[in-house]
């Protein structure tokens, strides 16, 4: 849904919240509130930090419901989000703009040179990708009209190129007219530097300012080259001039970014700058699943789960490992189950979810609660030895590879002891927070490389 | 180690730090108090790890020594001890044995050195307070924090040096407390401390009525210093939320309450409130409040309660607790409450320098 259409929504519903409350409590607390998204019954309204979220849920939820009601005639679900990006400047005037010039419709005009695979289809959304994604479809409906230009920042492997593309593909797909490129900012380099050879810059120049939209990935590139800033900073005007939309990536926020001329800091700044941050455990899930699903294969889930758990960073990554999984399911006609499946990861696994060992576990909750080491394995069994114990164990269940009969071989018991010591810490943690805390602790410990 | 104290003096010191103690913590050492005896006094300390009491307790010291005994299982035999007297000896095996009139007690115990170092602020800021007044500040702002844990930052109290002013500040996102006070304290001073709620219910019940509180912060601990008494806490980590931004402009109709007359009628009126239709309906009439609720699987109360008043007819309703509340910590006779609109927040405040906003409920 585009910006403007969800304030064209959104307007009704704050007029009659105007009318029920003080002129006083709507410029505090209501006013504030951006409508992000509105989709099947859900409205996500953006506020600028959690305080508001506390105070507007415990207080105003009942009345924004109530005239969400009213207005719409259904009830809708409300969510609330810290949306911390910087609110867009209410759009500018229409510049006396020189109009660029208008193409026959005849022209051809070449396909861009996209992986089909980026597309917001295959886009998996999660909490830590949504604003991004919300952000980049409303570039996609609405070219150079909701923000112009989008930045989307945001570490290696998190998905900028994927929603970059998949912005190209969609405007490609829809607006039959539109010319849409995309280009790496290392080409865009090398082109520059090729049409300068050839004595040629003003085709360069045709070429890129007759875009209608222009996607240029990993903007960081250009730092410290002058020449070609100064280059794209002419571009730059050029497009946004004629109204044309302007897309950009980055591996970190812009204003990190060393040796980029402040006029250019300034301007990619103009339109809206979104974040990707790594995906939580089941966003990390579902794009396995779908990857999975894309290639016609099942896996057992604990299999997919210890993929999720242990390539956190980097989606690339995480999906490069299931690759891997898959083909060497496929090469050996093997049942895939965790062991193997740790074996053949075992050398690309993140350092930080290095191996432990069910001896570290031991001594680590052995110290933790002032027992001897062979506590662990002995046949006593007061409280004060036995609930520990059954910690190592529900820690060695979670932390490492080992089979439950393999656990209770190292504490010289078997496996339904092992079975049971897991259920019984699962329900005191579940009861006991400060309890949970202290196993939060040791896990974090023990994690540590 | 060996030491006779009063058994009234020694039985208040085990009390007041037998709070802290995790009765659930999984380390043996925590579910212990620590005991250690030096020149005139024994000092008694008990810890969770994020807050430990230390007090002090008169005794007349034989030995000097240390050790660590059960806290729930000493502090019931100090309390039922048939004397005036305790004498409290450590035995071998660190056990310790207590003895008062003729009966005898050997409680095994663990060794001092398990019990784990209490935090030092070295480096921090240091301040002093007036602790009657600190006390009466925390007692009026406590109730008020949060207890929802996805909030950490508001499962506290905010102290705020500022200016040569302290400000206490809770709020749980219903309502918020503040009290703010001029303190003798370096106008240069600018400190935000947020003390979790475990620790301001400690200061309420320990801190006396005379002479003053040290306060010594790092940016994660916390030590409130008495003669007699420290308190040692984590402080919450984060930066406050702008409680400004709650208090409400300065309304229209201010309301003149008598105190206790007023809480009584809610508390009252509230009997018939359940968890389905959990609020009070007040209507502000000329020179009276009638304060109402019902319940449709209950029943209904009405009382009315006169005020000072003589504006347009108001009403708004309340959550009863959270109105109630408040009026049970003040000592002035009356109160001020100020409304403007059905829907926007409440304010009540006091001659004291007190100011109390709480969140209308809507009237269906």
């Amino acid at each position: 849904m585009t910006k403007e259409s969800l304030s064209a929504l959104w307007e009704p519903v704050l007029l009659r919240i105007k009318g029920r409350v003080s002129a006083d409590v709507f410029s505090r607390w209501i006013e504030v509130i951006r409508p992000l998204s509105w989709e099947k019954g859900k409205v996500v309204l953006g506020v600028p930090n959690d305080f508001y979220v506390l105070w507007l849920k415990e207080n105003y939820l009942p009345l924004l419901q109530q005239c969400l009601l009213e207005e719409r005639g259904k009830s809708e679900e409300v969510v609330f989000q810290v949306d911390s990006e910087p609110r867009p400047e209410p759009a500018p005037l229409e510049p006396p703009e020189p109009r660029a010039p208008r193409r026959k419709s005849t022209e051809a005009r070449t396909a861009p040179a996209l992986n089909p695979a980026f597309t917001f289809d295959n886009f998996v959304v999660g909490p830590s990708n949504t604003f991004a994604h919300v952000a980049c479809m409303a570039v996609a409906n609405k070219p150079a009209q909701a923000y112009n230009p989008l930045l989307i920042y945001g570490g290696s492997g998190l998905g900028k190129t994927h929603l970059m593309q998949a912005i190209g593909h969609a405007v490609y797909r829809t607006a039959h007219s539109a010319r849409v490129c995309y280009v790496s900012a290392e080409s865009f380099l090398n082109e520059f530097v090729d049409y300068v050879l050839n004595k040629t810059t003003n085709d360069f120049r045709r070429k890129y300012r007759g875009m209608d939209v222009l996607l240029l990935d990993d903007v960081h590139f250009l730092a410290g080259k002058t020449g070609i800033q100064e280059e794209f900073f002419h571009t730059f005007n050029a497009l946004t001039n004629a109204r044309k939309q302007i897309v950009l990536t980055c591996d970190r926020p812009i204003a990190e970014i060393v040796g980029l001329e402040p006029r250019l800091v300034s301007r990619f700044g103009w339109g809206l700058v979104t974040e990707l941050s790594p995906p939580d455990l089941e966003t990390r899930l579902a794009i396995l699943r779908k990857k999975a699903a894309g290639m016609n294969i099942t896996l057992p889930p604990e299999v997919m789960e210890f993929i999720a758990e242990n390539f956190r960073t980097d989606i690339r990554k995480l999906e490069g490992a299931l690759t891997r999984v898959v083909s060497y399911a496929s090469l050996c006609r093997q049942p895939i189950n965790v062991e193997t499946v740790s074996r053949l990861l075992r050398d690309t696994v993140e350092k930080a979810a290095r191996q432990i060992s069910v001896d570290a576990i031991q001594k680590a909750v052995a110290e933790t609660f002032d027992l001897r080491l062979a506590d662990m394995t002995s046949k006593r069994r007061p409280q004060s030895v036995a609930f520990p114990r059954q910690v190592a164990m529900y820690l060695s269940r979670t932390l490492t590879p080992h089979s439950l009969p393999a656990i209770g071989e190292a504490f010289g018991r078997n496996h339904a002891t092992v079975i049971h010591a897991c259920r019984a810490v699962e329900n005191r943690m579940r009861s006991d927070p400060a309890f949970r805390e202290t196993i939060d602790a040791l896990r974090e410990r023990l994690q540590q490389p | 180690m060996k030491f006779t104290a009063s058994k009234e003096k020694l039985s208040a010191g085990l009390q007041k730090v037998l709070t802290v103690i995790n009765p659930r913590s999984p380390i043996p050492v925590l579910s212990n108090i620590l005991v250690a005896a030096q020149q005139d006094a024994v000092h008694l300390t008990a810890t969770d790890l994020d807050l430990s009491v230390r007090v002090s307790v008169e005794a007349n010291v034989a030995e000097f020594g240390e050790t660590t005994v059960p806290a729930k299982f000493t502090a019931s035999i100090v309390r039922e001890a048939p004397a005036d007297e305790v004498q409290i000896e450590l035995g071998a095996n660190e056990t310790a044995e207590i003895v008062s009139g003729s009966a005898f007690f050997s409680i095994r115990g663990i060794s001092a050195n398990d019990f784990p170092a209490l935090p030092t602020a070295e480096g921090g800021q240091a301040l002093a307070v007036d602790q009657k007044l600190l006390k009466a500040m925390l007692q009026r702002t406590g109730y008020a924090a949060s207890t929802d844990e996805s909030r950490p930052i508001l499962n506290g109290v905010l102290l705020r040096f500022k200016e040569g002013r302290l400000s206490a500040v809770a709020t749980d996102g219903r309502r918020l407390a503040l009290v703010e006070q001029d303190v003798e304290v370096d106008s240069q001073v600018a400190l935000d401390l947020v003390i979790p709620s475990k620790a301001i219910a400690e200061l309420i019940r320990s801190l006396g009525d005379d002479g003053q509180v040290r306060i010594r912060a790092t940016a994660s601990q916390v030590i409130f210093d008495t003669d007699n008494l420290t308190v040692y806490s984590k402080l919450l980590d984060g930066a406050y939320p702008n409680f400004a931004q709650v208090i409400p402009a300065p309304a229209d109709h201010r309301i003149v309450l008598e105190r206790e007359l007023f809480m009584n009628a809610v508390r009252r009126v509230a009997l018939m409130t359940s968890e389905k239709s959990n609020s009070v309906k007040l209507v502000f009439q000329k020179n009276r409040v009638v304060i109402t609720a019902s319940s449709v699987d209950i029943g209904e109360a009405r009382e009315e309660v006169p005020v000072k008043y003589d504006g347009a007819e108001i009403s708004v309703a309340f959550n009863p607790t959270l109105l109630a509340e408040p009026l049970r910590y003040l000592v002035s006779d009356e109160i001020f409450m100020e409304i403007s609109s059905p829907t926007s927040p409440g304010v009540i405040k006091t001659e004291e320098p007190f100011l109390y906003v709480i969140m209308p409920m809507m009237i269906s």
